[in-house]
């Protein structure tokens, strides 16, 4: 047995006997070794190097708060931190995959919606999919589901908007802007939605 | 990323991920420090070295209000080297100004509670 598997054996049983400085003693020894490992194993996927330590400080702390759920017949202890890790790294690398897709998803429907040449049933049914899916975070205020979808479809005539808005009898100055308010609103939610996403 | 100034960074940032987990010590000096550890304060308290304060910050928190502080709190002063009383008089003081935070937003609650109530319940209508 190596010497750090010696190190990490006394450690288990140091913090399951009640030790308060097992956990510093267990950091200084493996967080920076399952660090590296993690960080090896997944980089090419993205994860960085601070993602890497996270990762290693999360699964020492998920070990520290369970101890007993980690059997030493079975693997060192190194071994099972690792393994802890390793899952969290792919959930993690998965996670950030997904958000990328949704807001890739997101940036393609708002650009493709304003493009003039766009077939019109196309925006229509995207119009739709962002109405549905991110309404409830765009539409605020009676109008604004109205305003969105005219945005979406790539509507530029004050007068639609302020019909939509039921201001068809405002002046032509207070109508555009009014609508210019309305659509700078919609524009900058979108804008915070697509940077969540 | 060899050597130990990459050890060390790497726990120091390992540290301050643990500041709001009440299970290290890392989370009294979060206390102790409100809204950002200043680590070389914390250093400078325990009259000791950063790697040391962080190695401390690493252990698991003896708490004054329950069992076993005097002890943990000895051994984790022993094991890294500081004075037993230091790190006992920062643990205490963590855990008053816990307590004291904790106090005056529960008394804040109440005393709008009770302005709620005076005014006539929190929706302006009678309670019954």
């Amino acid at each position: 047995m190596t010497k750090r598997a010696d190190e990490l054996r006394n450690i288990h049983g140091r913090h399951l006997a009640g030790d308060p400085t097992a956990s510093a003693d267990l950091f200084r020894t493996v967080h920076r070794a399952v660090g590296a490992t993690i960080y090896r194993q997944h980089r090419g996927m993205g994860l960085s190097w601070d993602d890497a330590l996270d990762l290693s400080t999360d699964a020492i702390v998920a070990y520290l708060s369970a101890p007993a759920r980690y059997d030493p017949t079975r693997s060192s202890l190194a071994t099972y931190l690792v393994m802890i890790a390793r899952g969290d790294a792919l959930n993690l690398v998965t996670s950030r995959i997904n958000k990328k897709k949704s807001h890739s998803r997101f940036v393609e429907l708002t650009v493709v919606e304003r493009n003039e040449g766009v077939d019109t049933d196309f925006s229509r049914l995207d119009a739709e999919r962002v109405v549905r899916e991110h309404g409830a975070e765009i539409i605020r205020e009676h109008g604004d589901e109205a305003v969105l979808r005219l945005f979406l479809s790539g509507e530029d005539s004050t007068e639609e908007y302020a019909r939509a808005l039921g201001a068809s009898d405002l002046s032509e100055d207070e109508q555009r802007q009014l609508v210019k308010q309305r659509r700078d609103r919609i524009e900058k939610r979108l804008q915070r939605l697509g940077r969540k996403l | 990323m060899a050597g130990d100034e990459h050890t060390s960074a790497g726990l120091r940032r390992a540290l301050a991920r643990l500041t709001y987990n009440d299970a290290f010590v890392a989370s009294a000096y979060q206390d102790v420090s409100g809204s950002r550890v200043d680590l070389e304060q914390i250093a400078e308290r325990l009259a000791t070295d950063l790697n040391t304060a962080v190695q401390v910050g690493l252990c698991r928190r003896p708490w004054a209000s329950r069992p076993g502080f005097a002890t943990d709190t000895a051994k984790i002063a022993m094991h890294a080297g500081v004075r037993p009383d230091d790190l006992m008089d920062l643990l205490r003081e963590a855990e008053s100004l816990r307590a004291f935070r904790v106090g005056s937003s529960s008394r804040d609650g109440l005393l709008a509670a009770a302005r709620d109530h005076h005014k006539g319940g929190p929706e302006g209508t009678d309670v019954q």
